[in-house]
């Protein structure tokens, strides 16, 4: 029931002014449209001079300047499971027992918020001893080779050197790293032999800031203006390859760096378009969609039993489910355009969504494809994953459902509500007295220390009353009719409708929407929210993007723009 | 995953046999003559207090000095049984009149306020998707940076409503930072917590493994001394955080390899985790457990002060702005939204629903008055010195409200220890509104007291660059 308490108490334009005051005083101004309708045509040049894609271009749309500093991104959870799985076949996943981000970005991979403190230290010590026991005794080739210890031992300690830990650190190791490291062998193999050596160098590797870090760290070059340096070719490897593979460059894309065909927009392009058509990118793009919908963890998502007597654990994981498999139709079997993804009556469930959710005849046995009812069932926001994540632990939860489409389809975060807020009768009363929940939150509405904000959250969150809090149609609630009415205000969309379908359809004929879209795309990619100087960059990822574009659209022409490949240095180096 | 459970398994097999501990050192310390140690423990709590139900009423209207009288909430914290003193009043220092004033730099509401600014004393500062962060570093990373030592930062979260604060809240997971907007997040799983803060001895192979451990983390720290200098300036704090971490546990580890002494103080806690294996977060969706987990923590923090591993210490019940339902004391409704919001008033109330909140909020801060005094309890129990280790340690118990209602006047602030050794006296109730014609003060008297009777002299604290006219007489 978190029906006030709900962030910042701050409305924002899309083009980045803020301002503050009652939710009514800023309604209205949204200046996305005109801050991202005005970017040249992108297009890709050759231009190789300056070692970077499509200055020229740029130059012209402003997007030729670094948008962010330099800095050290340490892996997310989820990257960190990634490359361990990539470099030594490890699918335990260890760093799910690490610590849970912080979103500052609105994603897992937020650059300021990542970092190794305290108790971090004996936790990534525990996952490398645990990885390293097991690759050295079950997958000893991952790591030296074909090369045999028993007959040379120095030669299999540099081919540890020379090809597994250059892939664990995105860049061939320095020479005081390499010593290091040799130093630690030394000490392991006086008391295990080569096999003790060889687990205590690549514990060391698992924790060394080379492995944890994605540097962004850049080199001098004289054709920037000072204080801007460029990523080096194997930062820009890597960068491509978190972005659309969620972990370590792969081989092919190691040896375009090393060949020096990872420089030009042409090698961009080749590259970014190999990424994405690979297996590796339904994942990390289907991770990018979950996040920006608030649907990462829908598999932990719990409900108040007395409730909702058949939520249960193995509903939520279904529920996690089927919303991968619909992110993965719509970007990679369908048109992956927003329109499809906010329109699409298709998805696939399994016997608990179909008959505990959906209420439709089950499948014979796991997933299968379907077509909801269009005219209950349009796009994701109808999907159960999603109104279970956006609801109240009692009820279905008109603020949260109305907060997450401000704050993540039209970025504009409410504000943190004032002290003193009379709370709405608990979920129980209302049930007792036959009341729906609209009605329960009336007060809301015509309180008028409320209404200010209220009357914009609730008039978008209404409209999903159709939908309880674990995503079953309704037209009742506690005996009385639900009004899934609505109303949309401050928006370029403004006006009623009826129902989540509706709703979803001026979503996607909103140029809000695509703004923020291109914004949240902005922020998984970079690590960072969108600064001042990042307004070219923006502006070359809006360019040309509609409802109907795929949604991966932006995140390549992001790969296209300088703003990708450098950074602003608080000191040149 | 399944190594990790099984890694965790032979800790948990390991934990009767006994600790090599650095435990002996402050002994030592003792016999040598020196002066033992000081310490600091926060306990941080959400959601207020019930005021009529916490503050000891003047013997005259206007007294800003005054004995301290056993309300309902503070008789669960004075007394062990209901009845009988337990000696902790003596001991004790409640400071009343201060009050958390709003951040002019951001828009957070009474909850970011209240959790960033007690320990931080700085203005909240925006950070760039304008969710409000603490402006500095708290009072606990100051005095462990000091001391040169990690502090045990722990929490429960676990909640049947929201596990974890909420989307675009991530800040309130914390009271505790490390620096202007990086927050300094609990552990909140105590087997976590104990095996990161007793490591094992008790073979040759484990003093091996400790050795290799070492070996290791002095070339991960050389790397990152080396990439230190790669970086330059920027984003440098990142580093310096790790290296820190990493110089700290290699620390932990030298002691255990050079000390042979014996720390019996600690015993595993019970792997809660394993009780929802499914669960990939470190937290629990369910609230069973939450007693016996904060009993695990709190327990903890004793030991790992009273075996010298650490001097700084925190506990954290839940985060900023909380909704445990507190089954575990028959309410079984949301604390944030449904009984600290409800909490209107001072008095007890006059409606049957207002009686319902008030015996409510004081159930919740009785049950926490009773964990605090467990750790109190447990450390004047300790021989040190000339008194016992609670007369060398420092123990807040502090409150992101005043009240439930958001109001952020008279926020609840206990002291206890320290009494002889940087604070004149016990049993007091210093109210220092009441000394300034009823104005209340800033609440940078909490942190800038403690932090100098802790021996972190300053002039000034947080946002106020002089607080000596704040100063309370006789502290």
């Amino acid at each position: 029931m978190n029906h006030y308490d709900w962030g910042p108490f701050r409305w924002r334009n899309l083009a980045g002014a803020r301002w503050s005051g009652t939710c009514a005083a800023s309604l209205g101004v949204v200046a996305i449209v005109a801050a991202c309708g005005q970017g040249t045509s992108r297009s890709w040049s050759t231009n190789e001079s300056n070692g970077g894609p499509e200055a020229g271009a740029e130059a012209a749309a402003g997007a030729d300047t670094a948008s962010v500093s330099r800095s050290l991104r340490r892996l997310s959870r989820r990257e960190y499971n990634n490359v361990v799985r990539d470099l030594l076949g490890d699918t335990t996943q260890p760093a799910n027992q690490f610590g849970q981000e912080v979103y500052t970005n609105g994603f897992d991979n937020g650059a300021d918020s990542l970092t190794v403190q305290g108790a971090d230290v004996l936790a990534l010590q525990a996952a490398a001893e645990s990885l390293a026991a097991t690759a050295v005794a079950a997958h000893p080739e991952l790591l030296i080779g074909t090369c045999k210890p028993q007959q040379n031992e120095t030669a299999c300690v540099t081919a540890f050197l020379s090809t597994f830990v250059p892939r664990a650190y995105r860049r061939p190791p320095t020479a005081t790293e390499s010593q290091r490291l040799q130093t630690v062998y030394a000490a392991g193999a006086a008391n295990g032999g080569f096999q003790a050596g060889l687990q205590l160098m690549l514990e060391a590797v698992l924790q060394s800031p080379a492995f944890l870090y994605r540097e962004e760290l850049g080199q001098p070059d004289p054709s920037l203006p000072p204080g801007v340096v460029r990523l080096t070719d194997y930062e820009v490897a890597s960068e491509l390859s978190f972005l659309l593979t969620g972990s370590i460059p792969d081989a092919e894309l190691t040896t375009a760096v090393q060949n020096g065909t990872l420089k030009s927009a042409d090698d961009f392009r080749r590259e970014t378009a190999r990424l994405l058509a690979s297996d590796a990118a339904k994942p990390a793009l289907r991770s990018f969609l979950h996040e920006w919908m608030g649907t990462d963890q829908v598999s932990q998502v719990n409900k108040d039993s007395t409730v909702y007597p058949q939520f249960t654990a193995a509903l939520a994981t279904s529920m996690a489910g089927e919303l991968d498999r619909f992110y993965d139709q719509v970007l990679w079997n369908g048109t992956g355009s927003l329109h499809e993804f906010l329109s699409s009556a298709q998805t696939q469930v399994d016997s608990n969504l179909a008959t505990l959710v959906y209420n439709i005849a089950p499948p014979s046995s796991g997933f299968q494809p379907v077509n909801l009812d269009p005219r209950l069932r349009q796009g994701v926001m109808t999907r159960a994953g999603f109104l279970s994540a956006h609801s109240d632990v009692d009820s279905s939860g008109p603020v949260p459902r109305g907060v997450f489409v401000l704050l993540s389809m039209l970025c504009v975060p409410p504000i943190s509500p004032p002290p003193n807020i009379p709370a709405p009768p608990p979920a129980s009363q209302a049930a007792a007295q036959h009341q729906t929940t609209r009605q329960r939150f009336e007060n809301h509405l015509t309180a008028p220390f409320c209404a200010s904000c209220h009357s914009i959250i609730d008039g978008v969150g209404f409209g999903f009353e159709q939908f309880d809090g674990m995503g079953v149609y309704r037209t009742t609630e506690n005996g009385s009719p639900v009004d899934t009415s609505g109303n949309l205000q401050g928006t370029d969309v403004d006006g009623p409708f009826v129902g989540v379908s509706q709703l979803e359809q001026k979503l996607a004929g909103s140029q809000e929407v695509l703004g923020c879209f291109i914004k949240q795309a902005y922020r998984y990619a970079m690590g960072r929210e969108e600064s001042a100087t990042a307004q070219g960059a923006l502006a070359s990822m809006r360019s040309g993007f509609t409802a109907d574009s795929h949604m991966t659209d932006p995140l390549s022409a992001l790969l296209g723009t300088n703003a990708f490949v450098l950074r602003t240095t608080a000191q040149s180096p | 995953m399944s190594s990790l459970f099984s890694r965790r398994s032979v800790l948990l097999q390991l934990a009767s046999i006994p600790i090599t501990m650095s435990f002996a050192r402050s002994l030592r310390a003792q016999s040598m003559g020196t002066a033992p140690p000081k310490r600091l423990v926060i306990f941080m709590q959400n959601n207020g207090t019930k005021r009529c139900n916490f503050w000891p009423t003047p013997p005259t209207a206007g007294a800003s000095v005054y004995p301290i009288t056993n309300t309902p909430i503070l008789n669960s914290l004075f007394t062990s049984d209901g009845k009988t003193d337990n000696g902790l009043k003596a001991k004790a220092n409640i400071i009343r009149g201060l009050h958390v004033t709003n951040a002019v730099s951001t828009t957070g509401n009474q909850h970011d306020i209240g959790f960033a600014r007690m320990f931080t004393g700085a203005q909240l500062m925006p950070t760039p998707d304008g969710a409000p962060w603490g402006g500095a570093t708290s009072i606990d990373q100051m005095l462990a940076k000091d001391w040169n030592v990690q502090s045990l930062t722990t929490a429960v979260y676990s909640s049947a409503v929201e596990d974890h604060p909420k989307q675009g809240f991530a800040h309130r997971a914390s009271f505790s930072y490390v620096a202007p907007q990086t927050l300094n997040l609990p552990i909140i799983d105590p087997l976590t917590a104990y095996t990161n803060t007793f490591p094992q001895m008790g073979s040759a192979a484990a003093s091996q493994r400790l050795l290799s451990r070492k070996s290791v983390l002095d070339s991960v720290a050389g790397d990152l001394q080396e990439l230190a200098g790669r970086l330059g300036p920027d984003d440098n704090h990142k580093l310096d955080f790790h290296l820190t971490a990493v110089r700290d546990a290699e620390t932990k580890l030298s002691n255990l390899i050079n000390n042979h002494e014996t720390c019996q103080y600690a015993t595993a806690p019970r792997d809660f985790k394993s009780i929802a294996p499914g669960l990939a977060n470190n937290e629990l969706d369910i609230e069973t457990y939450v007693p016996d987990m904060i009993d695990a923590m709190i327990s903890l923090i004793g030991a790992a002060l009273k075996c010298g591993l650490t001097r700084v210490g925190s506990f954290q019940f839940g985060y900023g702005g909380g909704k445990w339902l507190w089954g575990w004391r028959n309410i079984n409704i949301n604390h944030h939204d449904d009984i600290a919001h409800q909490d209107t008033f001072d008095d007890v109330g006059t409606t049957a629903t207002q009686m319902t909140t008030t015996a409510r909020v004081t159930t919740i801060n009785q049950y926490y008055a009773s964990e605090v005094q467990k750790l109190a309890v447990d450390l004047n129990s300790v021989p040190e010195g000339s008194g016992t280790m609670l007369d060398n340690t420092l123990i807040v118990w502090g409150n992101e409200f005043g009240r439930g209602d958001h109001q952020l006047t008279d926020v609840a602030n206990v002291l206890i220890g320290l009494v002889g050794n940087g604070i004149s006296k016990g049993n007091r109730v210093l109210d220092v509104a009441a000394a300034n014609k009823g104005q209340q003060q800033p609440h940078n008297i909490l942190g800038w007291h403690v932090l100098n009777a802790l021996g972190h002299a300053t002039p000034g604290w947080g946002d106020i660059a002089d607080m000596s006219p704040y100063a309370i007489p006789g502290f």
